[in-house]
């Protein structure tokens, strides 16, 4: 899932009204974190997918 | 070691040109270049003032080629690099990251260490309410499915017992420490989503070494030695490794933790950074590069304090 202007603007919503109240915040971090994370079969981790010199070796899946 | 203080050095311009440095700015002392600077974000990743810490290690800190060594500059930048974070957080005490009213535990709690860490490095005088604050925010809260996060809070509370003299701190802090020993699997890993990552292995293992230095807590020692024997075999001779089985698929290794436990990966790793083999910080973009200079210049200062003593 890419984010959009759309998306943006509405997810902005959320966080500026609901978000503040930490019931609302804490929800919306757990939907995250199953949609990105623990749903996938390849997780969303930030720190990762950095160069290594193997990528120059390895094939595309 | 010497390779850690190359590499982390020649970092530091680039960090310190992520900051905003003019006395006179709203942001004075940010480092979120996207926010202050280009103007593209509409919030300050509190994660960019981790790099507080780099300033306070540079400044505080006497070694070949640093320049930065008690240098009033430095300083300046330092302390706005602190007031700054502080200013980013929420009204209950936590920070975010990614998007306002965020809470988040990740930000709160490694930005929380970097700055308590920097503050009693650099014996900066500030308002211990406000981090008192924060302190309550993390016993509050906890992230069991990834113990990095526990670790950097564990030491992140540690400190702020050290700044605010506040026993529930310290109880905080040891009650996550006992939580994160018992999440620890038989074989030595800590777990992340329920597996094993060996790029936040040493990030764990490098949290935990610095509350052990502070607390020498002997049944945490006992656990680091198992999560240290635990990396044995799984780094290659160039200090890669395959990261195809873990579970967050991270490439790099703090080498903080290593470095005091004596771990062999350390000489490998080194290998591999004098052949430019290994993922390092030049390689890393600005958010985590600040985060591995800043270990590489504790590794480096770790290995060289005690070829000092001795």
């Amino acid at each position: 899932m890419y984010m959009s202007p759309i998306k943006l603007i509405l997810f902005r919503v959320y966080t500026l009204t609901l978000g503040r109240f930490p019931f609302f915040s804490k929800l919306l971090k757990k939907h995250l974190t199953k949609q990105l994370i623990e749903n996938k079969k390849e997780r969303y981790v930030a720190s990762s997918k950095f160069f290594e010199l193997k990528d120059l070796e390895a094939k595309l899946k | 070691m010497e390779i850690f203080r190359q590499i982390a050095l020649g970092q530091i311009p680039r960090i310190l040109g992520f900051q905003d440095r003019n006395p006179k700015s709203r942001t004075y002392g940010c480092f979120d270049r996207f926010y202050w600077h280009y103007k593209l974000h509409d919030m300050s990743n509190a994660g960019f003032q981790e790099a507080s810490l780099t300033l306070a290690i540079i400044y505080k800190n006497s070694f070949p080629e640093n320049i930065y060594y008690k240098n009033n500059k430095t300083k300046d930048w330092l302390k706005a690099a602190v007031k700054f974070w502080l200013k980013l957080r929420n009204f209950g005490g936590s920070f975010n990251e990614v998007y306002p009213y965020e809470r988040s535990y990740c930000a709160t709690s490694f930005s929380t260490y970097a700055n308590t860490e920097a503050i009693l490095l650099a014996k900066l005088k500030l308002d211990t309410k406000r981090i008192a604050k924060i302190g309550k925010w993390l016993t509050n809260n906890n992230n069991p499915s990834l113990s990095n996060q526990m670790a950097a809070s564990a030491i992140a509370l540690q400190n702020i017992y050290l700044i605010t003299k506040k026993d529930l701190f310290k109880e905080a802090a040891e009650q996550k420490i006992k939580e994160i020993i018992k999440m620890q699997d038989q074989s030595g890993y800590y777990p992340e989503y329920g597996g094993f990552d060996i790029g936040y292995q040493t990030i764990t293992l490098s949290c935990l070494t610095h509350y052990y230095l502070k607390t020498k807590d002997t049944e945490l020692y006992k656990s680091l030695k198992k999560g240290t024997k635990f990396l044995d075999g799984k780094i290659k001779s160039n200090g890669t490794y395959d990261n195809s089985k873990t579970s967050r698929k991270t490439q790099y290794i703090f080498p903080f933790g290593l470095v005091v436990l004596k771990s062999p990966v350390i000489g490998k790793m080194i290998t591999g950074l004098e052949n430019n083999e290994v993922v390092n910080p030049t390689w890393m973009d600005d958010r985590y590069c600040i985060h591995l200079t800043t270990n590489y210049l504790q590794a480096y200062l770790s290995d060289k304090n005690v070829h000092e003593s001795n």
